[in-house]
C-alpha cells in the first residue's frame, strides 16, 4: 500500500522535530529515511505508525486518512531498534501475540496461529527456536523475531526504526541483505530509519535525506550519489573533501582548474566545493591545482590512499587507482580535481 | 606452540573443579575482593547475635510453659481472634497496596510533572515517620468525630476503632514497599514494549494484562510480601486507631504487650512464638512462589 505524508508538522515544546514534511512511498517500495540524530526521521516514522500524532498535516495509508487513528487500528508493522520483545513470552508466543489479542470474532483458532507462527519462523530462518525465550537469543536473532512478530498481523505497511542499530557490523551486513530479500518476497511497502548512509544507499529503492526536521532530498541511491541537492546531502553521504572555490557563469574555479558544476546552478562568487577522493589526479609542483604536502600514504594492492595537507592546514583525502612510484610523506605535489559539486557558502 | 599451550591452561582449573565437585569440596569463586572467610564469619556472627539467638530465646522461654500452658495462651479464643485480625488485616492491606502502589509507581515512572520529586519523597515518608505519629494522625482523621470519620459515620461506615481502621493504618505503613520495589522494574520495562503491543493491535487492557503485569509480577509480589511482613509486625500506628477491643480490634503484637504488662512473660512468648511460626511459613511460601515464577521465565 502507498503511504503519503503531507505538510506534517510536529513540535515538542519549543523544539521543532518536523517542519512541514511531505513524502510519498509508492506501493511495494523500500524507502529509507536517512539523517543525523535529531533530524526528525524517527519522529516521522512514529507519526506514520500512530505512536505520535502530528500538530498539523495529513497521513494517508492506502489512500485512507489516518487522522486520530491510534496505532492499534492502523495495521502497521513496526520494528523497534531495541527489539521490544516480550521477555516473559517464548519466541512463538511473541510472534503469535498480534493474532491472540484479536477480538474473538476475527481471532484465528489456536491451531491456525501455531501454523502461522511456524511459517514465520521459517521465513526468518529460526525454525527451531520457537520455544526459546528472547534472553536466550543473540541480537540478530532477536531482531528477526521482532520482524516476524510485526509480519504476523499481516500489516499493510512495514516500518523499521534503526533495525540494525544495536548490532555489530558483520551481523548488520548479513541482516541487511536478508531484510531486502524478505521485502522482495512479501512485497510490503517498507520504510526504515537509519543514520548509516551505506545502509540506506545499499538497501533502499529511494532515500529520503533529512536534516533539522526538513527533507533535503528524495531520490534513488544513484541520483543521490551523482546529484546531491545540497551541501548537507553531499557532506552527509560521506567521503567528500571540502574546498573553497569561485563560481562564474556555471564554471567552478579551484586553484586555476576550471570545471563544470555537477550540482544545481549557482550564483557567481565564492562557493563551497565538494570533491570525492577518487576525483583527483596528481601534477608536478608549480602547475595549476591545489598544492599540498603528503602526510601519509597507504598502499593497498594497486590503489593508494593519500592524506594530504594544504597550505592553510586543511586535510584532503585522495585515492589514486594508478599511483606513481615515490609517494612519501613530506613530498609536495599538486592535486588536480577532475570533477566538483559546488554549493553556496 | 600457542595452540598447544592454550587447551592445557584451560583444562587445569576444569579438572580441579571436577575433582572438587567429586570430593564435595566447597569451591570458592575467585573474587576481586578477597576475604570470603572473614566476611562469612562476620555474617554468621551478626545473624546469630541479632536474629537467631533472640528468636530461639522466644522458643526456649515459651517451652518453659509446657504444652498445656502454651496452648492455653497461644490458642485462647482471644489470641486466635488477634491472629486472625493481624494476618487478615495485613493481607488485606498488602492487596490494596498492590493496586495503589502499582499505580503510584506507574505515575512516578511514566510521567513527568511538576512536584514529582515531592511526590516521590512523600512515598518514603511512612518509612521515616515514627509510627506513633502516623497512628495519632490517622486516628485524628478517622475517629467518628475526626475530619474524615465525621462524614463517614452518618453513612454507617466506621473506620476509627474498628478492624477497618487497622487496615487503613497498615496500608499507610506498607505503601512504600510496593512502590519502591515495582518502580525500578517498571522503569526497566520501557515504553517500547507497550508501543509494540499497541502496533500489534492489543487494547490497553490486553497490553496491561499480557505484557506489563507478567513482566512486573515478581517485583509486585516481592513488594507485597515486604508490605505484608511489615504490616504483621506493625504496632505503633495501629494501637491508636484500632481501639484495641479484645476479640474485635486487638492485634496480636498488642496482645503480647498486654501479657507483658501483666508480667506474664511466658504467655507473651507463647503468642510471639506462634506468630513467628505463621510468619515464617507465609514468607517461606512467598519465597517458593517467587522461585517458581523465576523458573517459569528462565527455562
Amino acid at each position: 500500500m502507498s503511504v503519503t505524508a503531507t505538510g506534517v508538522i510536529k513540535t515538542f515544546g519549543d523544539y521543532t522535530a518536523l517542519s512541514n514534511v511531505s513524502l510519498e512511498a509508492r506501493e511495494g517500495e523500500f524507502l529509507a529515511l536517512l539523517g543525523p540524530s535529531g533530524s526528525g526521521k524517527t519522529t516521522l516514522l512514529r507519526i506514520l505508525a500512530g505512536l505520535e500524532f502530528p500538530d498539523a498535516g495529513q497521513i494517508l495509508i492506502g489512500g485512507e486518512d489516518m487522522a486520530g487513528r491510534p496505532a492499534r487500528d492502523r495495521r502497521v508493522g513496526f520494528v523497534f531498534q531495541q527489539y521490544a520483545l516480550f521477555r516473559h513470552m517464548t519466541v512463538a508466543d511473541n510472534i503469535g501475540f498480534g493474532l491472540t489479542v484479536r477480538p474473538r470474532g476475527s481471532r484465528p483458532a489456536t491451531r491456525e496461529i501455531a501454523r502461522r507462527v511456524a511459517e514465520l519462523l521459517e521465513l526468518v530462518q529460526l525454525p527451531d527456536l520457537g520455544r526459546r525465550y528472547p534472553a536466550q537469543l543473540s541480537g540478530g536473532q532477536r531482531q528477526r523475531v521482532a520482524l516476524a512478530r510485526a509480519l504476523a498481523v499481516e500489516p499493510r505497511i512495514l516500518l523499521l526504526d534503526e533495525p540494525f542499530g544495536a548490532l555489530d557490523a558483520k551481523v548488520r551486513k548479513d541482516l541487511r541483505r536478508w531484510l531486502r530479500e524478505v521485502h522482495d518476497r512479501t512485497g510490503l511497502t517498507s520504510i526504515f530509519v537509519t543514520h548509516d548512509q551505506d545502509e540506506a544507499l545499499d538497501l533502499a529503492d529511494r532515500v529520503v535525506v533529512m536534516d533539522h526536521g526538513c527533507i533535503e532530498q528524495i531520490d534513488t541511491p544513484e541520483a543521490l550519489w551523482d546529484r546531491p541537492a545540497s551541501a548537507f546531502v553531499c557532506d552527509f553521504l560521506g567521503g567528500a573533501n571540502r574546498v573553497a572555490a569561485i563560481a562564474s557563469d556555471g564554471i567552478i574555479d579551484v586553484g586555476g582548474i576550471r570545471l563544470p558544476n555537477h550540482a544545481p546552478a549557482l550564483q557567481d562568487g565564492p562557493v563551497t566545493g565538494f570533491i570525492r577522493p577518487h576525483e583527483f589526479s596528481l601534477a608536478a609542483p608549480g602547475s595549476p591545482g591545489i598544492p599540498v604536502t603528503i602526510r601519509r600514504c597507504l598502499r593497498t594492492g594497486a590503489q593508494a590512499a593519500l592524506e594530504t595537507e594544504t597550505h592553510d592546514g586543511a586535510i584532503i583525502e585522495v585515492t589514486l587507482s594508478e599511483p606513481p612510484a615515490g609517494l612519501v610523506p613530506g613530498l609536495t605535489q599538486v592535486l588536480v580535481p577532475t570533477a566538483i559539486r559546488a554549493y553556496p557558502v | 606452540m600457542a595452540s598447544v599451550a592454550l587447551p592445557m591452561v584451560a583444562s587445569a582449573p576444569d579438572s580441579r573443579q571436577a575433582l572438587g565437585m567429586r570430593l564435595g569440596i566447597l569451591q570458592r569463586q575467585r573474587s576481586i575482593i578477597p576475604g570470603f572467610g572473614v566476611t562469612m564469619g562476620i555474617t554468621v556472627f551478626a545473624l546469630s547475635v541479632i536474629v537467631l539467638i533472640p528468636l530461639s530465646a522466644v522458643f526456649i522461654t515459651s517451652a518453659g510453659l509446657g504444652w498445656d500452658g502454651f496452648a492455653a495462651t497461644a490458642f485462647s479464643r482471644r489470641a486466635l481472634a488477634a491472629y486472625r485480625l493481624s494476618f487478615g488485616a495485613a493481607a488485606a492491606a498488602a492487596a490494596i497496596n498492590a493496586v495503589f502502589g502499582l499505580i503510584t509507581a506507574w505515575v512516578l515512572v511514566r510521567y513527568d510533572f511538576t512536584g514529582k520529586r515531592l511526590v516521590s519523597a512523600l512515598v518514603d515518608l511512612p518509612f521515616a515517620l515514627p509510627t506513633a505519629v502516623a497512628g495519632i494522625a490517622l486516628t485524628a482523621l478517622y475517629a467518628p468525630n475526626g475530619w474524615i470519620g465525621r462524614w463517614l459515620a452518618p453513612l454507617g461506615i466506621d473506620i476509627g476503632f474498628t478492624p477497618r481502621g487497622v487496615v487503613v493504618a497498615l496500608i499507610f505503613v506498607g505503601l512504600p514497599f510496593v512502590v519502591r520495589t515495582v518502580e525500578p522494574v517498571l522503569a526497566d520495562l520501557g515504553a517500547d514494549v507497550e508501543e509494540a503491543a499497541a502496533t500489534l493491535g492489543a487494547s490497553r487492557l490486553q497490553t496491561f494484562v499480557h505484557v506489563i503485569l507478567p513482566a512486573i509480577s515478581p517485583a509486585l509480589l516481592t513488594g507485597c510480601a515486604l508490605a505484608f511482613a511489615r504490616a504483621v509486625g506493625e504496632y505503633g500506628s495501629v494501637i491508636f486507631i484500632a481501639g484495641n477491643m479484645p476479640f474485635r480490634s486487638e492485634i496480636a503484637p498488642l496482645l503480647i504487650v498486654v501479657q507483658l504488662e501483666q508480667y506474664n512473660t511466658g504467655g507473651a512468648t507463647a503468642i510471639a512464638a506462634t506468630m513467628l511460626v505463621i510468619s515464617f511459613v507465609l514468607l517461606f511460601g512467598i519465597n517458593l512462589l517467587q522461585g517458581w515464577q523465576r523458573r517459569l521465565r528462565t527455562t
